[in-house]
């Protein structure tokens, strides 16, 4: 049964800019050698690749579609053609087996054409079939309903189909890349190159005075960027993939409604394997955890065979249900971050915390997270750490690990994120990271961070879903007194060049999102830099360059004006101001009065106390006396 | 020794135990390996079938024995009742909470590789206790009883724990100190690790319970007069005049009381060769907790 039918909306000429000449390019980078057998393409329409898939591969072009225009267009060219229609598995490999006529099979494209069909998973099982048995490729290109534009226009409520394009009225089926993806895993056809076609601006992007579409808005600025992080297919317009027949894989081709069981809470832990005895104290200490549920990833770096069965041996050692929590992954590439970024990608809990093979926590520091996550479910979590120096030593022949000093709590209580955006109060322990930033918005490691990779991505993160925190200490953070550490390892050079990179991408940063509160502290520190630039400014105006204090009238006149401006009942009254400003009247300049006379200081001052704002305020002077 | 455990902390407990008591029996450490309770909650706090569900946790390895004293006999005279019944070569004196590394027994084994161990004690987290110990021979002053190990025979020449002097506090230090003035030596392994659930207050400081600041008042009292000090009774009375709370009042009262009733302990090591009385402490201490 034929139930497709195009009309010539498509009809395109061929240009090597363009979904066809994606599919023509993924074409040539798989034919190494010539093979000069049939070239399948399903839903021709016009046939824009005729000729060049004729002329660069040397393969014997068929065109199969139902539109009479698109055939005809064809047939004039010099083309055999094939009014078929793509329907269940079953007709339309009969169909197709026909026109081959036992010919040899090169290769199959099927462009812009699955999305109009009634049963895309038959003729791609179709499709598969064919191509198994001529060990043929298969090049599949459709629509990507997960562009960036369709998206930011359905936030604001707005979804319109189009004549043409990815929202084509005549579309019975929308794809993404996950979609795709998923009905090739399920039907046997895997993915083995991609060349998509991009456009940063799609049909679309309208009306284009929204300001989701204007490249300079900060609201198109910060949506962009978020959606960049989230996955590379924001601006494909159309998914080009070259496939190869595999075994169908055992999911289901939609996905189901049933919700995935997670744990709580997935521990990522980074191990090199040299530190056997601090990988046993650790794993311990989550034994006797309060809250059990959780998984261990523990992330093996860099091991060589003898690391690896030390570490195989200890997971072994562990009691039944404690081992069935560990997943031990080895990476073998990139520096500190890399098994972070496979760890946190391989994690199953709701919560991703890091763990280091070399810290101990106390057996409520599960159960604290998971208080936190209940209060603020979607926020960064966040407790407390005490530190502690330790040594490594052999007692009567076996390694272990010696408490050197007493517990600090160095780190501050509460989370204080504009302190934060100067230095780092929250040891990696002590965050527990929402799953979501890394699976859903594909916030990342830097892998290029050689140290503190887990303050850029506290910051990053942070500045999306914010930190709730207790003030409960959970951890010991451990520093090594006579042996490696990242504090140890990595030349002050190295830190402070991190340091200043992570400072530098976070101020370019458009995706911040600044916590409740923010506009108070910014007013709150400009009050409190202007009173202390005021005050650094009148010792440096009174000493010269030979260092000589400078005692005159002028000094202290322009003490006097300094000391009004500095006063609580002047800042205080800085509305009353401001309301004259607005009303036209003119007004000191702060800025201005440095290097004012003597007399024009006095003159000055005179008319400050006689405003009507330190008139009015008079009374707090008085109570402050 | 049992008070009003919760039935899932001494499951987790005894899984990692048992776990330690396999691979010790695989490793050719141990033959075999009995655990007993010794209850001293007003009610048991293990029914029946919580007692069957631990037997059922590694019955190839772990033999499980539970005895409800209905009364509280502290923890010198419970672990001392349920010594009497051990018939094995070594007893481990362990809190029922406290979860154990996998190779917690094996390791604390191999320090009576020595014939001049007499105690060895397993290292506690995540707060490590601050006394000194010896980084490469582990000797130190005194062992905890969170997870100590002693040979049987020996622990019987000693006669177990001070029971008529030490409820709850300090008879570990008194028994380590009976090790030692037996002439053996008593071992901190610091690669034999335990977890026990031991919190800090937000501000970073220890939490000691009621019942710690009680006891351990009492207990060095006793502990400075039964090692023949004097002098740090004296002093320890002074401070508890001074600076004294209603636990170290009631102390006092109870030190005082029993030393007019001549019921105090009669003093041992008169040479102070044994005691160590330092700071408080007994023994040098690393770092201040």
């Amino acid at each position: 049964m034929t139930i497709y039918q195009r009309d010539n909306t498509y009809a395109d000429a061929f240009t090597p800019i363009s979904v066809y000449g994606n599919a023509l390019e993924l074409l040539k980078r798989q034919a190494s050698e010539p093979n000069h057998g049939l070239h399948l393409d399903i839903g021709c329409g016009f046939g824009p690749i005729a000729e060049p898939v004729t002329e660069a591969l040397g393969r014997s072009y068929v065109g199969c579609d139902l539109g009479d225009l698109g055939l005809a267009s064809l047939a004039s060219r010099g083309f055999e053609t094939h009014k078929v229609g793509l329907s269940d598995h079953e007709s339309t490999y009969r169909a197709l087996n026909a026109v081959i006529a036992g010919r040899p099979v090169a290769s199959i494209t099927i462009i812009d054409t699955l999305e109009h069909v009634h049963d895309p998973i038959g003729a791609i099982r179709a499709l598969r079939q064919i191509a198994v048995e001529h060990h043929a490729v298969v090049v599949i290109s459709v629509p990507n309903t997960a562009h960036r534009d369709i998206g930011f226009r359905l936030l604001f409520g707005q979804w319109d189909y189009t004549e043409a394009g990815i929202l084509d009225y005549t579309h019975r089926y929308l794809f993404s890349d996950s979609v795709l993806r998923r009905l090739l895993a399920h039907t046997g056809l895997r993915i083995v190159d991609s060349f998509d076609y991009l456009q940063a601006t799609s049909d679309q992007a309208f009306p284009a005075e929204h300001p989701m579409f204007q490249w300079a808005a900060n609201l198109g600025q910060f949506m962009r960027a978020l959606r960049a992080s989230a996955d590379q297919y924001g601006d494909a317009n159309q998914l080009v993939r070259l496939c190869v027949p595999s075994e169908p894989a055992a999911i289901d081709p939609f996905v189901g409604r049933g919700e995935t069981v997670r744990p709580f809470l997935s521990i990522v832990m980074r191990t090199q394997g040299n530190r056997i005895d601090s990988l046993t104290e650790i794993l311990t200490c989550l034994t006797g955890q309060s809250v059990t549920d959780f998984e261990i990833l523990l992330m093996g770096h860099k091991l060589d065979a003898e690391r690896t069965a030390g570490i195989e041996r200890l997971i072994l050692d562990q009691p039944d249900w404690f081992r069935n929590k560990i997943r031990f992954i080895r990476v073998d590439h990139g520096g500190r971050s890399a098994p972070l970024n496979v760890g946190f990608a391989e994690a199953n809990g709701d919560y991703i915390m890091s763990l280091d093979d070399d810290d101990t926590v106390f057996g409520h520091w599960v159960e604290t997270f998971r208080d936190i996550a209940r209060e603020s479910p979607g926020r960064i979590l966040r407790s407390v750490a005490v530190t502690q120096t330790v040594s490594r030593m052999v007692c009567r022949g076996v390694s272990g690990v010696r408490a050197v000093s007493k517990m600090d709590r160095p780190f501050r209580e509460d989370f204080d994120w504009f302190e934060t955006l100067r230095l780092n109060h929250s040891p990696f322990m002590t965050l527990g990271f929402p799953r979501g930033l890394f699976h859903q918005l594909g916030l990342k490691f830097d892998e290029d961070l050689s140290t503190t990779e887990d303050w850029d991505y506290l910051l990053r993160s942070g500045a999306l879903v914010g930190v709730a925190g207790a003030p409960t200490i959970t951890a010991v953070y451990r520093f090594w007194q006579d042996s490696q550490s990242s504090s140890t390892l990595h030349a002050q050079s190295e830190w402070v060049e991190n340091y200043n990179r992570i400072n530098e991408r976070f101020d370019n940063l458009p995706t911040v999102l600044w916590p409740v509160g923010t506009s108070k502290r910014i007013r709150d520190l400009l009050t409190e830099v202007e009173v202390l630039r005021s005050r650094r400014t009148v010792t440096e105006v009174a000493v010269d360059d030979s260092g000589h204090v400078e005692h005159t009238d002028r000094v202290e006149a322009l003490r006097e004006v300094v000391n009004i401006y500095n006063s609580t009942s002047w800042t205080l009254s800085a509305p009353i101001r401001l309301l004259g400003r607005l009303a036209g009247k003119p007004s000191p300049n702060l800025d201005e009065i440095w290097w004012l006379s003597a007399y024009n200081l006095r003159s000055l001052a005179a008319s400050l106390r006689a405003s009507t704002s330190w008139r009015l305020t008079a009374p707090l002077r008085l109570l402050g006396r | 020794m049992l008070y009003g455990n919760g039935y899932e902390s001494v499951e987790r407990a005894l899984l990692s135990l048992g776990r330690s008591a396999e691979l010790a029996i695989e490793g050719g450490h141990l033959s075999r390996v009995e655990v007993a309770y010794g209850d001293s909650s007003p009610k048991p706090c293990l029914s029946e079938q919580e007692v069957a569900q631990l037997r059922g946790l590694y019955p190839g390895a772990v033999n499980i024995e539970y005895d409800f004293f209905d009364g509280n006999l502290g923890s010198a005279r419970g672990h001392n009742r349920l010594a009497a019944n051990a018939s094995t070569d070594f007893l481990v004196i362990q809190n029922p909470d406290v979860v154990v590394a996998p190779r917690l027994l094996e390791t604390l084994l191999a320090t009576f590789e020595s014939d001049t161990t007499g105690m060895a004690e397993a290292k506690q987290l995540p707060i490590e206790h601050p006394k000194d110990y010896d980084p490469v021979t582990g000797e130190t002053s005194w062992a905890a009883t969170a997870c100590a190990m002693i040979p049987r025979a020996l622990f019987e020449r000693i006669g177990g724990f001070d029971a008529d002097t030490f409820f709850l506090y300090c008879d570990d230090v008194d028994f380590s100190w009976q090790v030692r003035l037996a002439g053996y030596k008593v071992i901190f392994q610091p690669a034999a690790v335990i977890f026990h659930d031991k919190r800090l207050s937000n501000s970073g400081a220890w939490q000691p319970s009621d019942a710690e600041r009680y006891y351990s008042a009492e207990a060095a009292l006793m502990l400075a007069h039964k090692w023949s000090r004097a002098d740090i009774v004296e002093a320890i009375l002074k401070d508890f005049r001074a600076n004294g709370n209603a636990f170290t009042t009631k102390a006092m009262m109870t030190f005082e009381q029993r030393r007019s009733e001549g019921k105090l302990p009669t003093p041992v090591d008169p040479k102070h060769e044994i005691g160590e009385f330092i700071n408080g402490f007994y023994a040098k201490h690393r770092f201040a907790l």
